[in-house]
């Protein structure tokens, strides 16, 4: 009679552990299988074996859902819809393979990133600097409103170019689960699918947008429209997600044109610098004009009045000085003119040619003397090295 | 041979189990199943729930996830008719929306599900191309429509999809599609990057000589005002002075009463005035002083 090792195992179990019992004793060195224990446990093993099975299958009779988590209970594969989502906390169902519950984390924020991988484990860059690459970025199409610009530009270069630019992107969307039957029973892998319509809406905004506007004054816009738009994306494809927040702090020209606009932020600098300059010339240019202005007036003032007061005082004068010359007409001319004569010529450089009668020639150098102070300079020698 | 009766009874309950896996299977909500018999497809399934089947090898169960799929396609290179060549590729929604017709067509691969996105993969190169062909770069690319043309290329895309699943009949429904990446092939982009290199030197030089002129111009501004102000300034105190002039023009009167005097004051001011500042004065022995030197001259003397 042909008896296989699974029917021997299910017709006599026993057997199994009289072989265990024989190895054992053969190991000791001593009888084990004639100890009280080992009486106990094989008597007891049909029951421990049942037990066990029973704990186990009541293990599988209540679930525990984590603070942060929902579990989806399925009895049969289809959805118990009174119960679902099961919150945090203990909860009762039919053993295994019966109901099942499948967990998941709703409350948390979760992130995707559009425009580049963040690889595990690599640490946060301190710095984010347009000129210097960072993680595994992706460049995307931009629209460039400037038709003029790209005119002239391909006009020079010789070479055709699409009226595009080229922008580097990296967009963190952060999101929450907020329907999680849609979540999980209408998507094969929601994520994935979110991150694709991230990624589209991005590029769809992009394609739109003007990046001048883009890298200054519409980044704000830009990052309300996108969130709006991967929301209106999201809740058409019944993902049952929320979007918290896009950001768009990593958004600049690829690192191989970075310098260049750099360089235009500080041309514009330099604008800026140099109208401040010539605004601090004209300040001063102006103030020192309005004080010549004063001071032109006011001297012309203090000058009308020396010319009225000297007018009036030499009239003053003239009146006492008539009877003085109508009482000795020539001593007083005389006495006037030697007065004025003395004081006149105190400090000029006087020459008089009292010899008459020779036939000298005279040469006179009129030259100025060199003033005695520059001919008293001195001059230091010069220090030995 | 005495038998335990609980070991019989351990032994009846996994017989039990097992019998019960092998007639029974279930079907989650997220799924759809195929029975078949023999190799036949006889009984698809839609609903959730157990069910009961004769064991393998009689019947078969084939499930499939009926939620939507969702892969991308490869990033494929493509013509516009103004000749630009453009990578794009695209994302696509799909589900299983008819497992008897599905089943026959991918069951025999080990993943239908990827034999599924391979076959749809091939069919979306051929329409893509054919879609990006007939449509001009600004119409992926503009500011002006507001992104009416670039969702109408998606449509385009979709529909032309839609029509070769329907034509061979292939128990799936593509439900969207979207383009995830538009691209330029590297030698384009390098082209994209000088341009973008002239066009930021260029608006550099025009802020740095923008500033020089707007720099120039306000100097020039505040050289002409500052004129203007010095030129009335200049004005106003010519003006004055006459006044001032006007004023002492009235006392000529009083010099009037002697006017031979008035006439050698004015002299001797005159006199006085002009030999103010470096002068050299060339005297004879009769100008008055020195003309008191005539009594003391030797050669005087000897005439």
């Amino acid at each position: 009679m042909y008896e296989s090792r699974l029917v021997g195992l299910l017709g006599q179990p026993e057997g199994l552990i009289t072989t265990a019992a024989q190895a054992l004793d053969y190991q000791f060195g001593f009888k084990v299988s004639e100890t009280w224990f080992y009486r106990f446990f094989e008597r007891a093993l049909a029951w421990l074996l049942l037990l066990q099975l029973g704990t186990l299958v009541l293990s599988t009779c209540v679930v525990f859902i984590e603070a942060g988590e929902e579990g989806l209970l399925e009895h049969f594969g289809k959805r118990v819809e009174s119960r679902s989502p099961l919150g945090p906390g203990a909860h009762l169902k039919w053993p295994w393979p019966i109901d099942k519950v499948y967990r998941f984390r709703t409350e948390q924020i979760q992130t995707f990133h559009v425009g580049f991988a963040e690889e595990a484990g690599q640490e946060r860059e301190r710095y984010v600097l347009w000129s210097q690459g960072h993680h595994n970025e992706t460049n995307f199409l931009v629209a460039n409103r400037s038709q003029f610009t790209l005119e002239i530009t391909n006009e020079i270069s010789g070479k055709r170019t699409p009226p595009v630019s080229l922008l580097t992107v990296s967009v963190p969307v952060q999101f929450q689960i907020t329907n999680l039957v849609e979540w999980a029973y209408d998507n094969e892998d929601a994520e994935g699918l979110l991150e694709d319509l991230g990624t589209r809406e991005v590029v769809r905004y992009l394609v739109g947008a003007d990046m001048g506007e883009l890298l200054s004054s519409g980044l704000q816009e830009a990052a309300q429209t996108l969130r709006d738009r991967i929301q209106a994306a999201a809740s058409e494809n019944h993902l049952g997600a929320q979007i918290v927040s896009v950001g768009l702090g990593d958004l600049h020209p690829p690192v191989k044109v970075a310098p260049e606009y750099e360089k235009v932020i500080a041309a514009t600098q330099t604008k800026q610098a140099k109208i401040l300059a010539a605004r601090a010339d004209a300040i001063r240019t102006n103030a020192l004009a309005g004080a010549q202005a004063v001071t032109l007036t006011n001297q012309a003032s203090a000058e009308r009045l020396a010319h009225e007061v000297g007018a009036l005082a030499q009239a003053a004068l003239f009146t006492n000085q008539i009877p003085a010359f109508e009482g000795a007409p020539a001593v007083y001319a005389e006495r006037a003119y030697l007065r004025t004569f003395a004081r006149a010529t105190a400090n000029a450089r006087k020459y008089v040619l009292l010899t008459t009668n020779t036939h000298d020639v005279l040469t006179f150098d009129l030259q100025e003397s060199v003033a005695n102070s520059l001919l008293n300079l001195k001059v230091e020698a010069p220090k030995p090295k | 041979m005495k038998r335990n009766p609980l070991t019989l009874v351990i032994g009846l309950l996994l017989i039990l189990i097992f019998g019960f896996l092998l007639f029974s299977f279930q079907v989650r909500t997220t799924e759809v199943a195929v029975v078949t018999t023999f190799g036949k497809p006889t009984r698809p399934i839609t609903e959730p729930n157990l069910y009961f089947k004769w064991p393998w090898p009689i019947q078969k169960v084939w499930s499939f996830d009926k939620r939507v799929q969702n892969f991308e396609d490869r990033l494929a290179e493509g013509l516009t008719p103004d000749g630009f060549a453009l990578l794009t590729s695209v994302y696509v929604g799909w589900k299983v929306s008819n497992p008897t017709n599905f089943f026959p067509r991918f069951a025999g691969s080990a993943n239908p599900i990827g034999s599924a996105e391979t076959l749809l993969d091939q069919w979306l190169g051929t329409a893509k191309k054919a879609v990006v062909g007939k449509h001009p770069l600004s119409d992926f690319i503009s500011t002006s429509d507001n992104g009416a043309a670039f969702q109408a290329i998606e449509k385009e895309i979709l529909d032309a999809i839609r029509a070769q699943i329907q034509t061979n009949n292939l128990g799936l429904e593509v439900k969207f599609l979207g383009i995830k990446r538009l691209q330029l092939p590297e030698s384009v982009s390098q082209s994209v990057f000088d341009r973008m290199t002239s066009e930021r030197k260029m608006l550099a030089d025009r802020f740095e000589y923008d500033g020089i002129a707007e720099a120039q111009r306000i100097r020039s501004d505040s050289q002409r005002k500052a004129a203007e102000l010095l030129a009335t300034a200049g004005a106003q105190a010519t003006q004055i002075k006459g006044l001032g002039e006007a004023e002492a023009a009235k006392s000529l009167a009083v010099f009037q009463q002697q006017p031979d005097l008035a006439r050698f004051i004015f002299r001797l001011s005159a006199l006085e005035e002009s030999l103010k500042e470096h002068s050299v004065l060339i005297f004879d022995q009769h100008t008055p002083p020195f003309d008191l030197f005539r009594g003391v001259s030797t050669n005087l003397l000897s005439k």
